[in-house]
């Protein structure tokens, strides 16, 4: 049993890495990237400034080649993908701590350090400007040519650092580690979905029992046409509606419009924190739980009326069992199963379901940021999300057959 | 025959509401159980054995099927009129049950040994040690080696005869006045077969009350095994009689096309009987004749019996049977 788990671990590194190959490529090739967006950015700054003075010529690039050079340095686009791909994961050197130097003239860089480039026999070495004799090693320098054919040499230092080593780089547009932005926003996007999740569960198994105990029953078609109607609806959707219906002044201003607390939240009781905090909830966790419930009622509901027409139940009725133990503890042990296994898959749902659903709600968690990033391009956190995405996927599978060896003792794997 | 009645069932009939038709699947059968005998049903696929047999029990699910009408008496009190409630201290404790299918009567999720507790439990006062206790002795009794072993494990660990043992236990662990055994090794093979009945043969003889009702298509099997016989066809009961006169002079056309299809060895010197199957299919039960059932298939029928239903006659005491061209003992024929 341990071993299959472990085994099924292992097997996750390969699909992991096939699947943030193929999220890294898509999105690096794909236009639009951090770039073409600086580059809009100073066109557009030029197009105000050259406004006043009408000379602005639209469409032509006004950054200059050597800037846009550098940007591309610093963005790591001067790499080829594959390179660009094994440095993100921390397998291939990442080149850190840029500075342009011209030769033979000293060049302050970090830590107060001067150091001077000098073009030798071999090719270029970098000095300590106090020591021109001996060479350092702690800094390394390159050459790459401009397109004029001019020189372009930087000074740099190298290390191994990627997601490997929990190092998912700097967000383009907040400037600070994608780590410290998921660490504050983790917690909220996992608080809204596992309510959501849980939610989903209870009223699923209620309705599911519900319906088969009184299958064909008025109540069982009715709320399977609304099942099928919530069903045909994503829970962003109707999140929206309900905003719209629930929490602004157009029909009645009952709950807030969004958020996680109101303003005056820290001067509250903690009675009313909480109903403050529960009042921010009611709406999000409804537009989650959406999605799941009507799968997992019909899941529900199937399996347990598969079950009560099992041979064994007919058995225990022959022993005299009460009805209630049949149902609720024979039948319904068996029942479980399949929901029990879907758990780690319905995971996954939550945290997809995350990203408009946010926004909708102006949760600042993790899917709304995210959202923001691709559309802003800002790969450090689309990546980011892609790892917690691809991860949360692979584990769900292995939690899922873990949970099903747990709650059905046929399976044993091997 | 001066034996105590058990059981009497009379005129009962179950019916299954198809599509707003009551497809009457027994349909008016009477019969009497004695304390320790051995009753064999049989018939073929479809005739109302387990239907009867399920009614016993009140187990005939609903919808779409109900007992419409007979009684069934049992200790005083007429089980086709009781309450669900108040069948909840009859099944498992004074009439048990085993299935035909060893492999799913069992719930898979849990342990063999609480199935079997669990009965006890529902039955008697005693704790959890105890009932433990008396289902391990159950497994011993069923013949399962290793019982204390075998009572941790879970039913997909068994066989299935190993199964049918399992449920046998459970059926007789609160000593019930009747089990009944409704096709309890047709899913088996033929030695595990032949071990499934010795199993319930040997239990027998150590409850000399119990009765048993062994429902069967193995004539075979019935020779071996009863005391009494029923034969079923077409919901209705077609003959009964004790197994040596069953055996000995079998009297309904239908019992005899059951006889002539059992394959028997030749013996030397004579030519080997070609086996003979009854011909044609049972008829479904939404559109029996209106006359005897068997007429469809009968090679011995007159025109009588197209139309009218010939009476369960009692021809020499104790033997009953249902046919136009079978009189009473000096009656005309
Ligand atoms: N739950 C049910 N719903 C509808 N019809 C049923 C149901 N159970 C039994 N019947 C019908 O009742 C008739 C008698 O069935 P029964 O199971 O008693 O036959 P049987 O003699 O036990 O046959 P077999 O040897 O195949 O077990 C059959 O025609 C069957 O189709
Ligand atoms: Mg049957």
């Amino acid at each position: 049993m341990g071993t299959y788990f472990l085994r099924r671990l292992l097997l996750a590194i390969p699909t992991f890495i096939g699947c943030t190959i193929v999220v890294f490529s898509i999105v690096q090739l794909a236009p639009g990237g951090p770039l073409e967006q600086q580059k809009r950015q100073l066109q557009a700054a030029a197009a105000e400034r050259g406004g006043s003075g009408g000379v602005a010529s639209e469409g032509e690039t006004t950054i200059p080649p050597k800037a846009l050079e550098e940007l591309k340095r610093y963005y790591g686009f001067d790499k080829p993908l594959h390179e660009r791909y094994l440095i993100w994961l921390g397998l291939w050197p990442r080149e850190i701590d840029q500075y342009s130097v011209t030769l033979d003239s000293a060049r302050r860089v970090s830590g107060g350090q001067f150091l001077i480039v000098k073009r030798q026999a071999g090719g270029l070495s970098v000095y300590d400007a106090s020591n021109t004799s001996t060479p350092i090693t702690t800094w390394l320098v390159a050459d790459k040519k401009h397109e004029d054919g001019s020189p372009n040499i930087y000074v740099y230092k190298t290390t191994f650092s990627g997601i490997l080593t929990g190092d998912f780089g700097r967000s383009y547009q907040y400037r600070e580690p994608v780590i410290e932005l998921i660490k504050e926003r983790l917690p909220v996007s996992i608080q809204f979905g596992v309510i959501g999740f849980l939610v989903a569960y209870v009223v699923a198994l209620y309705l599911g029992i519900q319906k088969a105990l009184e299958h064909r029953s008025r109540f069982d078609i009715f709320s399977s046409v609304g099942l099928f109607a919530l069903n045909s609806m994503p829970g962003w959707a109707l999140g929206a509606i309900l905003l719209m219906l629930l929490a602004t002044d157009t029909f009645w201003s009952l709950l807030p419009l969004g958020g996680m607390q109101g303003t005056d939240y820290e001067s509250l009781q903690i009675g009313s924190k909480i109903i403050e905090r529960a009042r921010h909830f009611i709406l999000p966790v409804i537009a989650y739980s959406v999605g799941g419930i009507a799968s997992l009622t019909m899941l529900m509901k199937n399996s347990l009326l598969e079950n009560l027409s099992q041979d064994y139940v007919r058995t225990a009725f022959a022993k005299g069992l009460r009805e209630k133990r049949v149902i609720w503890m024979h039948a319904m042990r068996n029942s479980i199963i399949p929901l029990a296994a879907r758990a780690g898959f319905v995971i996954t749902i939550f945290l997809a379901g995350s990203f408009i659903i946010e926004l909708v709600f102006n949760i600042e968690g993790i899917g709304k940021l995210s959202y923001m990033a691709i559309l802003s391009r800002d790969y450090p956190i689309v990546f980011a999300f892609t790892v917690i995405g691809v991860s949360t996927l692979l584990l769900g599978n292995i939690i899922s057959d873990f949970i099903l060896a747990l709650v059905d003792p046929r399976i044993r794997f091997k | 025959m001066a034996q105590e009645t058990l059981v009497e069932v009379r005129d009962l009939k179950t019916y299954f509401n198809i599509e707003g038709t009551w497809a009457k699947a027994v349909d008016g059968v009477s019969f009497d159980i004695y304390k320790g005998e051995v009753l064999g049903i049989v018939g073929e696929s479809g005739s109302g054995k387990s239907v009867t047999a399920l009614s016993l029990m009140k187990l005939i699910p609903d919808p779409p099927g109900r007992i419409m009408g007979g009684e069934i008496r049992f200790k005083g009190r007429d089980i086709a009129q009781l309450s669900y409630e108040d069948m909840y201290s009859i099944r498992g404790r004074e009439i048990a049950m085993i299935f035909q299918e060893p492999m799913t009567s069992l719930n898979p999720v849990f342990k063999v040994g609480m199935q079997i507790s669990e009965v006890i439990q529902t039955h008697f006062k005693v704790d959890r040690a105890e009932a433990d206790k008396r289902a391990v002795d159950m497994l011993r009794q069923v013949g399962i080696p290793d019982p204390e072993k075998r009572f941790n494990e879970y039913p997909h660990q068994f066989s299935g005869g190993m199964r049918q043992r399992v449920m046998i236990a459970i059926a007789l662990a609160c000593n019930p006045s009747i089990l009944i055994a409704d096709e309890p090794t047709t899913a088996l093979d033929v030695t595990i077969q032949a071990q499934i009945l010795e199993l319930m043969l040997d239990l027998k003889q150590r409850r000399e009350e119990a009765a048993i009702v062994l429902i069967t298509h193995d004539l075979a099997v019935v020779a071996e095994m009863c005391h009494r016989v029923i034969v079923m066809y077409g919901g209705k009961i077609q003959e009964v009689a004790s197994v040596q006169d069953l055996f000995a002079a079998p009297r309904h056309p239908y019992t005899r096309g059951l006889m002539a299809s059992i394959p028997r060895p030749a013996t030397p010197g004579s030519a080997r009987e070609p086996l003979k199957a009854i011909p044609g299919n049972v008829p479904s039960i939404m559109n029996l004749p209106t006359g005897c059932k068997f007429c469809t298939r009968c090679e011995v029928k007159v025109a009588q019996c197209d139309t009218v239903e010939p009476p369960l006659a009692e021809i020499v005491p104790g033997h009953f049977v249902r046919c136009h061209l079978v009189q009473p003992e000096g009656g005309a024929q």
